[in-house]
């Protein structure tokens, strides 16, 4: 399936939509450490259910719109557009047999079982399913393809990384309808914030764009590319899942919410840091734009142009030095689902922003770009939390840009 | 200057000493001419001793206690276990000869051996332990304090004082740890 169709920047708004919803091309780093967060947070079962929800409420605006566009006009046609969708969005392959009363999915090379076991199988045992994100695509896809208002839901009866051969999913009617998600059309009109060199970074983002709009999964369904596997999920999983551990935390503990944020800042440091870097020492960046600049300014200018390719939002830096910076953006991805579906409003939870703002301060001022050494090896010099990010303006709530100021961790 | 600066001073080639208490792993006596981690070094050899003795297991039925040397690249690493509880790490230099190492070997051995703790003394606290074999075991260290805390509602200043943690708080941390690693056990003994 060729999702350059189907994808563009979202208007109104500065964001990648893939058939009119939100997405963002994100790195498996990141997938596993804000599941893990959301499990830490709310245990296995409750967390599991968490995602596998927010996974089914956020894939079904997208499939329901994607069917349309492809002209799949039966349940079948419906189904095989979905599979194919999913395998293209860098999530592996699913086999799905499904009515409006339920079925069965099959899955191989399924995305977050395949990354937690390469990450971690020789390490951990792991006791539950891996794949709430494919549970939640499943049930989804068999609601759209039977185009029925029956909520449906899917469990995960067997999973790879418990050891399984394959992963196998139970779909049944039950679960929960879903809420409002935020869509494009929730988007502000925005042009990209006031910053250095944004003619530069819009150019290179045009040129990045092509590339990056172009990126589908590969035989077993999986995008991997600049050392990470790459995805492109609705944006809405990933705020939808940070905002329910936040809320599962603070009606608990209300005194460990800033551990809480500290672990969604880490998903957004870790991921952003490994794939813009890693598409930074790509080939694919040299034969594009030539070798990786030296002068920071020039790498966060890099850097911006690139998340703006990849979904992250209109990223543009408002200030660099070699302790500080100030990232701005008149769109992220975070934003537009806690404007909409949050009645208390969200001022600074724009966290993967927080923390791909620390990442993208390392990557100009502290990365060694000489080495070949991995990227992974770079960022465990950064493991311990050498920067504090404060979030100043939010889009959230009505503010012009989401600004994100990084400074030294006072000693 | 206490019995063992005393004992590695004499010995020319040494560069650390780290007597560790089994299973935990928990460093009882260290010493080093550089500022290595002790604890971590404990649990380190203490893992050896028991993976050792697991391959000791599958090869013979005989009993009694491990010896063994590894040869690093700047360092050779003497482990003895001295009582079923405790297992003592010499650390010397790989450019010393061998015969002096092995000299010096038997008399800080002895020494060691000479002045270990009644049984059952010797441990750090249980929170303690169960906190530096996670720091071991688990993925991402520098995060495993943010998760326990998500886990068993503790806070971040409660986990960087476990001597300070209560049964209760212990077996929550405990619980925890099993689940981070998959396990029904840390295998750290001694759990009521």
């Amino acid at each position: 399936m060729d999702l350059s169709d189907l994808t563009g920047p979202c208007r109104p708004g500065a964001l990648e939509c893939l058939a009119g919803v939100p997405v963002v091309l994100q790195d498996h780093h990141t997938g596993l450490l804000l599941d893990q967060t959301v499990d830490d947070a709310l245990g296995h079962e409750l967390g599991w259910e968490l995602r596998r929800d927010a996974a089914h409420a956020a894939w079904l605006p997208l499939l329901a719109r994607a069917v349309e566009h492809l002209r799949a006009h039966t349940p079948v046609e419906r189904l095989i557009a979905c599979q194919d969708l999913f395998w293209a969005t860098g999530h592996g392959r699913m086999a799905l047999d499904a009515t409006a009363d339920g079925g069965t999915a099959e899955g191989e090379f399924l995305l977050h079982g395949t990354a937690w076991t390469r990450a971690y199988g020789q390490r951990l045992r792991r006791h539950h399913p891996a794949d709430a994100v494919a549970a939640g695509f499943a049930s989804a896809a068999a609601q759209v393809a039977s185009r029925s208002d029956r909520t449906l839901v899917a469990e995960e009866t067997a999973c790879v990384a418990t050891h399984a051969s394959r992963c196998t999913f139970r779909i049944v009617p039950g679960g929960v309808p879903s809420g409002r998600q935020g869509l494009a059309a929730d988007l502000a009109e925005a042009e990209p914030a006031p910053g250095i060199g944004n003619e530069a970074i819009a150019s290179l983002h045009a040129d990045l764009r092509r590339f990056t709009s172009g990126l589908a999964g590969d035989h077993r369904g999986l995008i991997e590319a600049f050392d990470v596997f790459l995805s492109r999920p609705p944006t809405n999983y990933a705020n939808a899942v940070a905002h329910g551990a936040v809320d599962a935390i603070r009606a608990r503990s209300p005194a460990l919410v800033p551990v809480v944020e500290g672990l969604l800042r880490e998903c957004g440091h870790r991921g952003a840091f490994h794939t813009l870097g890693g598409v930074l020492r790509s080939p694919e960046w040299t034969a594009l734009v030539g070798p990786i600049p030296r002068e920071r300014e020039a790498v966060a200018m890099a850097c911006c142009a690139i998340a703006r390719s990849l979904g992250y939002g209109a990223y543009s830096v408002e200030e660099i030095g070699d302790d500080r910076l100030v990232l701005v953006a008149s769109a992220e991805f975070e934003s537009p689902w806690c404007r909409v579906v949050r009645a208390d409003r969200c001022p600074t939870s724009s966290w993967f922003m927080q923390g791909a703002a620390i990442a993208l301060l390392e990557l100009a001022t502290r990365v060694d770009w000489s080495s070949t050494a991995p990227l992974t090896d770079a960022f465990a010099a950064f493991a311990e939390p050498a920067w504090v990010a404060r979030q100043t303006e939010s889009l959230a709530v009505g503010d012009a840009v989401s600004r994100v100021v990084v400074e030294r961790r006072p000693s | 200057m206490d019995w063992l600066d005393h004992a590695a001073e004499q010995a020319a080639d040494l560069q650390g000493v780290v007597v560790a208490a089994l299973p935990a792993g928990s460093a009882w006596r260290r010493w080093g001419r550089a500022p290595w981690e002790a604890e971590a070094l404990a649990g380190y050899f203490a893992d050896m001793v028991h993976a050792s003795r697991r391959a000791m297991r599958l090869m013979s039925d005989a009993e009694g206690a491990l010896s063994f040397s590894v040869d690093l690249p700047e360092h050779r690493i003497l482990t003895r276990e001295l009582r079923d509880d405790m297992v003592a790490v010499l650390i010397f230099d790989l450019a010393a000869s061998q015969g002096l190492v092995r000299l010096q070997a038997r008399d800080l051995f002895a020494a060691i051996a000479a002045n270990l703790p009644d049984r059952g003394t010797a441990d750090s606290p249980r929170a303690e332990r169960i906190l530096a074999f996670l720091h071991r075991h688990a993925p991402d260290a520098h995060l495993l304090a943010a998760r326990l805390a998500l886990r068993t509602g503790l806070s971040m200043e409660h986990l960087a004082h476990p001597e300070a943690l209560d049964a209760g708080q212990t077996a929550l941390l405990e619980d925890a740890g099993c689940d981070l690693l998959g396990v029904d056990s840390l295998g750290l003994g001694g759990r009521a």
